[in-house]
């Protein structure tokens, strides 16, 4: 008896395994070809754990999409001009409204033309979805629609009457073949072309030069490119065959890839990157900071905790943080310290914000940073009364985030030295953003929304608007209803740059006074390339391109540029030819407004607003330029998780499963 | 004819199997949801990292219809029953962090390749463990069984996943043989070609092999001790005194030691569907186990109960129709024999 069970036990298993090894054999018979090396970029940082789809209204699609579908314009941040793509120009009908008109040639890659239509359907699908290309603009825009074939026109919303997310939302639009997403929404609805993948070679329609190839969530993706893509006389076509991206197990194995040579285009964080030169990896500085800084990364002190409400604390903490010695050894120095009021000073348009004598009168140096000074922190105690041994700071970042966990350790016992309780926690990801949210946390490390042509108001209205709440904005919770009539008012002060500054002004006094965070550096744009099979990558000495990064999706450009290692690189001409400097889309604006003579009182304020914007030439350093007005209103629905009815229903069935099983054992 | 016995006995495993399956599924989301945190926080922080220049009214939206696609928006009990009837019905749902894609097809891509690995590893393993096993315990008090003894006893005491890494470390960062993980080199697309089976196998060596060291010992040490005792056996005894040949000896006793060993493997082999987790992980192998810890690491709810659904349900299945086979030859089994 024994071994007949023995043997039935051991059948029933291969019972089970057989089926399903036939059930999936035809998964390997998926066509392809192996792709050559010599003809392909690797790369690496945009994909961890599955690799995303190319469906934008999954709101978190791959960003190799952007290599896929074109936007309208696309925006350099470093030169401060728009590249018409799939537009061929634009005009203002009047100081509200713009048109945009659509290439002639342009076309789907099944051959269908690019019309207004398919502007037009994928705008109103997100609009009815609530993500997907121009997500949030229904608070800047009235509508987008159709006027013609090719012609689409775009009016702003006014209030708030915001130029800037205005123009973004339009001229960076990029829009999805309305005759492959129609038949998804309107037959199977919202849900359908939210799951919607968007991957299979054979029916993926794009507008750009690449196209998917082969799609496998779990490893990888690759992007092949249309030799007869319909921009090929504009554009030219694009150096590699195929784009890949492979997912690796983290970021050491990913950046070991690159290393030897298995991955040519990086936007991973790569430690000691300088010693990579030696091996023809480079990026965008060959010297510190090597890369080019982005972002703003403040220490977040949780202002719902009594003991750090007092802002004398927190400019004790500022004081007493190892920026210089921080930066050198946790982070390799790929950023300065930032400026103590948040403005990055490393965009030279951006110095007219710092205001020295503002600076000084706080103790700060006239460049705006806060000096390391241990006796000046104790001495700031003192005078205010705090005895730090009765403070407990705890400074938590994720786990795994090896640059951030050191600037913690080392803050933490600079901390210690005054007298602070300070310890350090690395949760992991998960947990950490959990005490965000519930506000249960000391202290963290954190980000704020980026630059861009906002800046810095856009910083401010991040960490300081008591309107918005953690993961939206204002991370620390610092509510101060007095600044809300100057974030409310800057945006529209377009037209007063002088008044403009002033509040800008306005707002740092505030933040030196209040400090409700604590600026430590600028978070580095990740773009790092391997020159061994392809050159032609933009970088500080040929900065014909940027954003350079793979994540970012406005890169697409810098794959023209690309040839084979033994080639002579060029840079594509029409990045120069094509350009439109902003400051020809405003003075296209200034003229619109010339036009109306019966001026009522918004016009009169656009026409002063132009000649302040023509005199104020701002290169941005981020892609898109959104300045949002605050009248968001920040409700999100969060489920509560209901403990007792979960629990309750467990005891319940637990229960339910004992009487049976307790039944069917008396019988 | 199955008898009124038969059809009770089955009715009653039937039932019980029912509840152990709510109950389990039951454990799986509360389990989930201890955890404090929720999928969209992952999303939106995604999100927020890849797209620096995310507006504040975009991410609202993105949340809002996040909440609202993924039904996180309802209450805690009604997820539970639309899970509860999903599972029931075989429908997995769709994952959260990867917006759009089925939990059915992630799983039955990460299968065959768990399987590729865990199930010829474990028999090669159990084997080629228990032929040695076999014969140190047939030598007893010689050198070879000595040696056998202490490199099985250490062997089956390493940690296989640290194992795993100076394999990893050897072979793939030193010695440069063989490959650093994943399951086919990264120029390569899946296809029935030999140049492709033949890099699969190069990239399967290590985590092969890193399965197989490991579990060998642990067969051979339980091998030699059941021969051991074999060869005490009357039967034995008086094989020997009849002057049988060597082999033949050897024979007898390896096939009765065997027996225990057997289950062994049936058991192995049943949990086989969910993978070999730390060696996957070490090797970035493709598998399930390689999928169940992305997916708990993203707190991707669906694709972890997909995981454990299959799990249970395989094994629920296994154990279940082990027993209709048993109930149908040997009565004994049906409820104590009552009315037979």
């Amino acid at each position: 008896m024994k071994r007949s069970s023995l043997i039935v036990k051991a059948l029933a298993t291969l019972m089970i395994v057989i089926p399903l090894f036939i059930s999936v054999a035809p998964m390997f018979a998926v066509h392809g070809q192996q792709i050559p090396r010599e003809d392909t970029v690797f790369i690496i940082g945009s994909e961890w754990g599955t690799v995303r789809n190319m469906n934008p209204y999954s709101g978190n699609p791959t960003p190799l999409w952007g290599y896929a579908y074109l936007p309208l314009f696309t925006y350099s941040a470093l030169k401060d001009v728009w590249i018409p793509t799939l537009a061929e120009r634009y005009e203002f009908v009047d100081p509200t409204t713009i048109r945009v008109y659509i290439r002639s040639e342009a076309q789907w890659s099944d051959g269908v033309p690019i019309t207004a239509y398919d502007v037009e359907y994928t705008y109103y699908v997100t609009q009815q979805v609530g993500v997907g290309p121009g997500a949030g603009c229904g608070d800047y825009v009235a509508y987008i629609k159709a006027v013609g074939d090719k012609v689409i026109e775009a009016k702003i919303k006014d209030p708030p009457r915001n130029y800037y997310s205005f123009l973004s939302c339009v001229l960076i639009f990029r829009p999805l073949p309305k005759h492959v997403i129609q038949p998804i929404f309107e037959k199977e609805g919202k849900e359908a072309i939210t799951k919607w993948d968007n991957v299979d070679p054979a029916t993926q329609v794009v507008s750009g030069p690449y196209k998917i190839y082969y799609h496998s969530p779990h490893d990888r993706i690759i992007l092949v490119r249309l030799d007869n893509w319909w921009g090929k006389n504009i554009f030219g076509v694009p150096g590699p065959k195929y784009l890949a991206h492979l997912l690796y197990k983290d970021a050491f194995a990913a950046n070991s890839a690159l290393e030897v040579g298995d991955a040519d285009w990086a936007g991973t964080f790569i430690p000691e990157v300088w010693k990579l030169q030696t091996k023809g990896i480079y990026t965008w500085y060959k010297n510190a900071p090597y890369y080019v800084g982005a972002g703003m990364v403040f220490l977040y002190l949780n202002l719902k905790r009594p003991e750090f409400q007092n802002p004398a604390v927190r400019l004790a903490i500022a004081y007493a943080i190892p920026y210089k010695d921080m930066l050198q050894k946790a982070y390799f120095g790929y950023s300065p310290q930032a400026t103590a009021i948040a403005v990055n000073d490393l965009v030279p348009a951006y110095k007219k914000y710092i205001n020295s004598d503002l600076c000084t009168k706080y103790g700060l140096t006239p460049d705006c940073r806060f000096e390391t000074n241990l006796d000046k922190a104790k001495e700031i105690l003192q005078k205010a009364g705090i005895d730090p041994t009765k403070i407990h700071i705890e400074i938590a970042t994720p786990s795994g985030w090896t640059d951030w966990n050191m600037m913690c350790e080392m803050i933490a016992e600079n901390l210690r030295k005054l007298g602070f309780d300070a310890v350090t926690a690395f949760p992991d990801f998960t947990v950490w953003w959990d005490s965000l949210l519930k506000g249960t946390y000391y202290a963290v490390i954190g980000w704020d929304g980026g630059i861009g042509f906002d800046h810095p108001w856009g910083v401010y209205r991040y960490v300081m608007d008591p309107r918005l709440k953690f993961p939206i904005g204002n991370w620390e919770g610092y509510n101060n209803s007095e600044v809300i009539q100057y974030i409310d008012a800057i945006p529209q002060l377009l037209a007063q740059p002088d008044k403009q500054l002033e509040y800008i002004f306005k707002l740092q006094e505030i933040f030196l006074r209040d400090l409700p965070a604590i600026p430590l550096f600028y978070g580095a744009h990740w773009y790092a390339y391997n020159t061994k099979y392809w050159v032609g990558w933009p970088n500080e000495d040929n900065p014909w391109w940027w954003p350079a990064a793979p994540w970012d999706a406005q890169s697409w450009p810098v794959l023209f540029g690309l040839v084979k290692a033994g080639q002579t690189p060029k840079a594509p001409e029409w990045v120069s030819k094509l350009a439109i400097p902003t400051s020809k889309i405003i003075e296209d604006l200034m003229k619109a407004v010339q036009v109306i003579t019966t001026s009522p009182a918004p016009v009169t304020a656009t026409t002063v607003t132009v000649t302040v914007v023509s005199s104020v030439t701002v290169p941005t350093t981020i892609t898109q330029t959104v300045v949002s007005t605050s009248t968001v209103t920040t409700t999100v629905t969060q489920t509560v998780t209901e403990w007792g009815t979960a629990i309750a229903i467990a005891i319940i069935l637990f229960i339910v499963g004992f009487i049976i099983g307790w039944v069917i054992k008396r019988k | 004819m199955i008898s009124k016995g038969l059809v009770k006995y089955l009715t009653t495993r039937l039932a019980f199997l029912f509840v152990t399956y709510i109950v389990s599924l039951t454990i799986i989301f509360i389990l989930l949801r201890l955890v404090p945190t929720n999928p969209i926080d992952r999303l939106i922080a995604q999100l927020m990292q890849t797209n620096p220049n995310i507006t504040p009214e975009e991410i609202r939206q993105c949340m809002k219809t996040y909440y609202e696609l993924f039904g996180l928006d309802k209450p805690l009990w009604m997820q539970y029953l639309t899970y509860l009837a999903n599972a029931f019905r075989g429908e997995l749902g769709t994952s959260y962090i990867y917006v759009g894609r089925r939990v059915i097809d992630m799983i039955m891509f990460a299968l065959p390749w768990t399987l590729f690995l865990v199930v010829p590893s474990t028999l090669v393993a159990w084997f080629v463990g228990n032929a040695i096993g076999a014969y140190a315990g047939y030598k007893r008090g010689s050198l070879f069984e000595k040696t056998v003894l202490i490199v099985s006893l250490i062997l089956s005491q390493t940690p296989y996943y640290w194992l795993a890494m100076m394999l990893l470390y050897l072979f793939a960062f030193q010695l440069k043989i063989f490959p650093p993980g994943q399951a086919y080199p990264p120029t390569m697309v899946p296809k029935l070609t030999p140049e492709f089976i033949l890099a699969v196998l190069h990239h399967y060596a290590l985590p092969f092999l890193s399965i197989i060291i490991v579990a060998l010992g642990g067969w051979a040490i339980g091998m030699r001790v059941l021969t051991i005792y074999e060869l005490g056996a009357d039967y034995i005894m008086f094989a020997e005194a009849l002057g049988t040949k060597e082999r033949t000896l050897f024979r007898y006793v390896f096939r009765n030691s065997l027996l225990p060993q057997v289950t062994g493997l049936a058991l192995q082999l049943g949990t086989a569907v969910g993978g070999a987790l730390l060696t996957e992980i070490v090797f970035s192998y493709p598998g399930m186990g390689y999928l169940l810890n992305r997916a708990i690491v993203q707190t991707d709810y669906p694709v972890v109960q997909g995981v454990f659904i299959i799990l249970i349900a395989t094994l629920f299945i296994a154990n279940f129709l082990v027993d209709f086979i048993y109930a149908l030859i040997d009565p004994r089994i049906r409820l104590g024999g009552e009315k037979v």
